[in-house]
């Protein structure tokens, strides 16, 4: 130790600085390289997987139009036109769950004001309890639910048009669907419902 | 020179022997697809950052070695991070944050710190690739059990007769670590058969 602290400041810098601050020059360019070379792949594939999701939710897709988000937990909302009219919106809402956000689409059928399908993009919750979430079985309980009244979450077999039921094991999670559905669905009526 | 590139399969496999990187073999190896991916991308991170580090060893100051190799490794990670959610999203979802916790995975720093450290770049190289594919059949041959008695599918083919009742509790943490018991047992039971003769 005694001959390292012989040294003087400007030794430390030529012999460990410098060296330290080559390598990190040399790997920051290889990640930028990468990125350059990857990065229009995520962005066309993220771009793909949106496009599919707003098809899997609102299958009568038609020329879609970016409209304000109306704020709140909503972050986007797409409209869909056929033939210069609306005929389906498309929310993208982020309620608060478990282990952080949830990020929900939710698809609307302007005509008869029920839900088309909801699709969870994207989910913190634990592979197998909460992630049953992203699976037919679950989200398909939504298709058709009317947007006039709230839907309620019950742990039971469902028997009312209203209800649909909880994930076992992922309360939190369902009801955050619950939130962000009952969200969307006070939005349309208020800003878009028989207009 | 071929026993850098073979040492690693079986006589210092590093799950089985070195018994390290034992946190992803638990996580990842909950299906067989999962395992055979986590064994590539770990091969990719330790052949990249084996032959950077053999390269640089005469270069990096002693005093500051561990931080060059950190950021050496780091930035591999982040390059297969890349490439996996542009080319198999599929699987960068499902390895989930296992892939950036490669960076702290004690194989890559520990062949930079045993091997690269003081041999060539083509020793390296082999020692990496050997590593990988010990690795790599290492998470297989727990996650094709775990997967066979948990799911009774392998690569989403039914292999066991329609009697046999999936035993859940396999593809589950705890199956992990019942798994991984029997199969270290096994292994290091026929590596000592092997060492007597």
């Amino acid at each position: 130790m005694s001959e390292q602290q012989d040294k003087t400041v400007g030794q430390y810098i030529k012999t460990l600085a410098i060296p330290l601050i080559i390598i990190c020059l040399f790997c920051s360019f290889l990640v930028a390289f990468a990125h350059e070379g990857t990065k229009d792949t995520i962005a066309a594939k993220a771009k793909a997987d949106t496009e599919a999701a707003y098809k899997a939710i609102f299958p009568d897709l038609g020329q879609l139009t970016q409209a304000k988000a109306p704020g709140g937990k909503i972050k986007d909302l797409q409209i869909s036109k056929k033939d210069g009219k609306a005929n389906g919106y498309i929310y993208t809402v982020v309620p608060n769950s478990y282990g952080g956000p949830l990020e929900l689409m939710v698809g609307i059928n302007a005509k008869d004001g029920k839900i088309t399908g909801i699709k969870v993009l994207k989910h913190d919750d634990t592979p197998g309890l909460g992630a049953k979430s992203t699976e037919p079985a679950f989200s398909d309980q939504f298709k058709g639910k009317d947007t006039k009244k709230d839907i309620k979450l019950v742990k039971h077999a469902t028997n009312k048009p209203d209800e649909f039921q909880a994930i076992t094991a992922a309360t939190i999670t369902s009801s955050a669907i619950r939130d962000g559905v009952n969200e969307v669905r006070a939005d349309y009526v208020k800003n878009y419902a028989g207009k | 020179m071929l026993h850098e590139l073979t040492k690693g399969i079986i006589k210092e496999n590093p799950l089985f022997v070195q018994l390290l990187g034992t946190c992803p073999a638990l996580a990842t190896t909950s299906s067989f697809a999962n395992a055979i991916g986590m064994g590539a991308a770990f091969t990719f991170v330790l052949l990249g950052s084996n032959i950077v580090i053999s390269a640089i060893r005469k270069f990096v100051p002693d005093q500051v070695h561990i931080p060059c190799y950190i950021v050496v490794i780091a930035s591999f990670v982040t390059i297969l991070e890349m490439i996996m959610n542009a080319y198999v999203p599929a699987l960068y979802a499902a390895l989930g944050v296992f892939v950036p916790l490669i960076v702290v995975n004690c194989i890559v720093l520990g062949r930079a710190e045993a091997f690269c450290h003081d041999h060539g770049i083509v020793d390296s190289i082999l020692d990496a690739i050997g590593m990988g594919i010990g690795y790599t059949i290492a998470l297989a041959s727990i996650a094709f059990v775990r997967e066979i008695l948990g799911s009774g599918k392998i690569l989403g083919f039914t292999l066991m007769p329609a009697s046999f009742t999936p035993i859940l509790i396999f593809i589950l943490p705890a199956g992990a670590f019942i798994t991984m018991g029997f199969v270290f047992a096994f292994v290091n039971h026929m590596r000592a058969k092997g060492e007597a003769k």
